[in-house]
């Protein structure tokens, strides 16, 4: 009934019509002439006020409440990395603002892949601390772990309505992690057309970071040091500390997003969001290295890698929602995304929301992502005969650059409990599988899976208080 | 349960009816429900909610925001969302009736002592002229500069939400109750209805009787949805043996001739019954050819 609605604020402002000529027959008879079905107006016009102050009347409380929200996440990739986390909110609604206070916390674990090809032997590497050594098996992937990074981030938002057609909102974050200290701000702004038909908004946000890496900031394109390497502790903790000059080095990442959100009848609301995004400072990430190999694919040593200081990034985004019968609604959206990486993707993502009575919401959800390989990744870099390679101004074997595909299946489900609680659970599965780049391997390691398929599941819950 | 005692809880056939007072009414909240607690409970918020809408748009209350409103005519204020859909509605109706419903128009009625049993068959005399004439003068919503949610009246104007205020009240009350329980029930609030029943078993409404206050002249049966009574059975005066309603033309000071005593109507919402039986009793003679039109069940009484 949201059309409706606004019509009727609208047909406020032309009172003019009324105004003018008042006819002096008799009132029924021009009613039913020239009014047509008055039932059918006033019904809607009703509606419009019931629509309208559900919202207005459960927020006019004098004193608004602060309600609370808890949620736990439980991410777990087979064999690899496993993140716990827990987030508090505290939210104060009322009429017109919405401010609130969150704190995140999360707990990462497990073993990541560095980079480096898998060999028929087993080999070692440094661990990110440069304290003890990781050995990998043969054919296994090498991979460095992390015992337990730990992030806090504490945030607020505040939203304001001004006046009956625009909005403001504003807020601001700070990160911290042991390699991470990340300040940032962010606002929007937002404007109704008449009518509330359409909603243009536009928004910025800024932050500024410290990188700490494990270890510190590494050389980049440098070789990897490896105890093996040298005669004695000393010597490779030298090698180890003078590639590692610096502990820390400045990241800042601006935003900028404009969208229109339009209702195109009372079933459906369209949105329309062009990003654009530009990040500058230290990308490359201190762990992750690149093999360098032989005509047979052995690994004559390895380089650490290295990533542009400068990424520029744009989006578009288009989302419809349908509302398909009062208790259920179809949502389907599309984001394409290009960078200056070369990395161009295609997000495909649908959900079905159904309501059962006023207790149970389900809602299954399929999403389809697709991105080419950035155009500086590679599985290894070849020596030549002298046992010397070329080294590219940026490269890295990082899986994520690669091209891939990675699918998840979802089921999300609200419960309703007494006095507006809420219980929300959901359950997915997703799927990662990145394809290689034959050009960048040779001999062994063109015969092993440098880029298995990673499968991870996630399980959310969250409790809304009253 | 704070607010129980206001509230009386009777078990009635099937369901779980609290009654309580409020808008000058006897209301009404029946309930299918089997758990006395429960319904207590959710009656509870329903009395709330009634009394929330009560206190906000009344004329007498001095802490309302209906009389802020009037306190501060002539001047430009504004109004908080719940506000602006009411007067938008209002404004809506202003131009349904061709200006015959009017919320400003509540000054004419102080001009008139219609009361309610304890003035029926008194004799008493027509308005005089002068003072309906300055009455007049501080009426007519077209007169109102209505730029939601800034609203500026004449110095002197008053709004009057009584048209609309209690069939408002049923409708929130309603989403109050559908909110929160799955079942049927029906909120009768002095007459005006808003009910989610079942073919298998509808609810019954009783209307009063004109000539004997108390008793059922007739009931009739809803599934669901809005039913409202615009009438002139409970507030009338009788002017040298002429019975005059208490519905009057905001043109003219005078009430409409040859309405009829009382019209009910069935909608979709309770607001919109009220809305349509009070344009068919604008009307007056014409009041049953205007329903006619309109596609929804009716009875009059005439």
């Amino acid at each position: 009934m949201q059309l409706e609605v606004n019509a009727g604020v609208d047909s406020s402002r032309d009172k003019k019509d009324v105004n003018g000529d008042s006819t002096s027959e008799s009132p029924s008879k021009s009613l039913n002439a020239a009014k047509g079905n008055i039932a059918n107006l006033l019904t809607l016009a009703s509606c419009a006020v019931l629509a309208q102050s559900a919202t207005a009347a459960g927020s006019s409380d004098e004193t608004p409440k602060w309600k609370p929200k808890i949620a736990v996440m439980h991410y777990d990739e087979d064999d690899r990395v496993e993140v716990k986390q827990g987030m508090f909110k505290l939210e104060r609604v009322s009429e017109d603002r919405t401010f609130s206070v969150k704190i995140d916390y999360d707990s990462v674990s497990g073993p990541s892949e560095s980079g480096a090809v898998p060999q028929p032997y087993q080999q070692s590497f440094t661990s990110p601390s440069g304290r003890n050594d990781l050995m990998t098996d043969a054919g296994d992937l090498p991979q460095y772990v992390v015992e337990s990074h730990q992030r806090r981030a504490i945030s607020f938002s505040d939203s304001l309505t001004l006046g009956s057609k625009n909005g403001v909102s504003y807020g601001a974050r700070f990160t911290k992690e042991p390699t991470y200290i990340g300040r940032g701000i962010n606002a929007s702004f937002s404007r109704y057309t008449k009518g509330k038909n359409r909603q243009y908004t536009f928004g910025a946000s800024y932050e500024n970071a410290n990188v700490r890496p494990y270890g510190g900031v590494v050389a980049d394109r440098e070789r990897v040091a490896l105890r093996s390497d040298y005669t004695d502790e000393e010597s490779f903790n030298e090698a180890w500390s003078a590639l590692r000059p610096e502990k820390q080095i400045g990241k800042t990442a601006r935003e900028f997003v404009a969208g229109l959100t339009q209702v195109i009848n009372k079933d459906m609301v369209m949105q329309f969001n062009y990003t654009y995004g530009k990040v500058r400072g230290y990308q490359t990430d201190a762990q992750k290295i690149v093999s360098a190999v032989d005509e047979d694919g052995f690994s004559q040593y390895h380089i650490h890698e290295n990533r542009p200081n400068d990424r520029q990034k744009q989006s578009i985004f288009v989302d419809g929602r349908l509302a398909t019968s009062a208790t259920t609604v179809f949502d389907v959206n599309y984001r394409y995304y290009w960078d200056d990486w070369d990395i161009k993707s295609h997000t495909v993502s649908a959900s079905y929301q159904i309501e059962f009575g006023k207790k149970f919401k389900i809602e299954p959800q399929v999403r389809w992502y697709s991105q080419s390989a950035a155009s500086f990744f590679r599985h290894s870099i070849f020596t030549d005969a002298s046992g010397d390679a070329e080294i590219p101004e940026y490269l890295s074997a990082d899986y994520r650059l690669a091209e891939t595909t990675n699918v998840t299946i979802g089921l999300n489900m609200d419960f309703y409990l007494p006095d507006n609680k809420v219980l929300s659970a959901r359950l997915a599965h997703y799927r990662i599988s990145p394809e290689e780049d034959s050009s960048t391997k040779r001999g062994y390691i063109d015969s092993v899976d440098t880029l298995p398929e990673i499968e991870a599941t996630i399980f959310s819950l969250a409790y809304s208080f009253n | 349960m704070q607010n129980a005692k206001h509230i009386e809880l009777t078990r009635h056939h099937d369901a779980w009816r609290g009654s309580f007072d409020l808008m000058a009414s006897n209301c009404e909240i029946h309930l299918r429900i089997e758990d006395e607690s429960s319904a207590l409970a959710l009656i509870s918020k329903c009395w709330q909610e009634a009394r929330r809408i009560q206190d906000k748009f009344s004329r007498y209350r001095d802490d309302s925001d209906l009389y802020h409103v009037n306190q501060n005519s002539g001047q430009t204020i504004e109004v908080d969302n719940e506000f602006v859909a009411l007067l938008n509605y209002a404004d809506t109706l202003y131009r349904l009736s061709e200006r015959l419903f009017d919320i400003s128009s509540g000054g004419l009625r102080q001009l008139w002592s219609f009361g309610s049993d304890r003035l029926k068959g008194q004799t008493t005399r027509l308005p005089d002229q002068k003072k309906l004439r300055d009455a007049l003068k501080r009426v007519g919503w077209h007169k109102v500069t209505w730029q939601a949610p800034k609203l500026s009246m004449p110095q002197g104007m008053e709004l009057d939400l009584g048209g609309i205020g209690k069939e408002y009240a049923v409708d929130r009350v309603a989403q109050t109750i559908a909110a929160e329980f799955d079942g049927e029930f029906l909120v009768n609030f002095g007459g005006d209805c808003f009910c989610l029943g079942s073919k298998r078993a509808p609810w019954h409404i009783a209307v009063e009787s004109v000539e004997k206050q108390g008793e059922t002249s007739s009931t009739y049966s809803l599934v669901s949805g809005g039913v409202a009574t615009s009438g002139t059975t409970k507030r009338f005066i009788e002017i040298d043996g002429k019975r005059f309603g208490h519905i009057l033309n905001p043109q003219t000071g005078l009430p409409i001739e040859e309405a009829p005593l009382s019209v009910t109507v069935a909608a979709d919402s309770c607001m919109a019954a009220g809305g349509i039986s009070t344009l068919a009793m604008l009307q007056g003679k014409g009041a049953e050819d205007f329903l006619k039109g309109q596609n929804v069940d009716f009875h009059i009484i005439r």
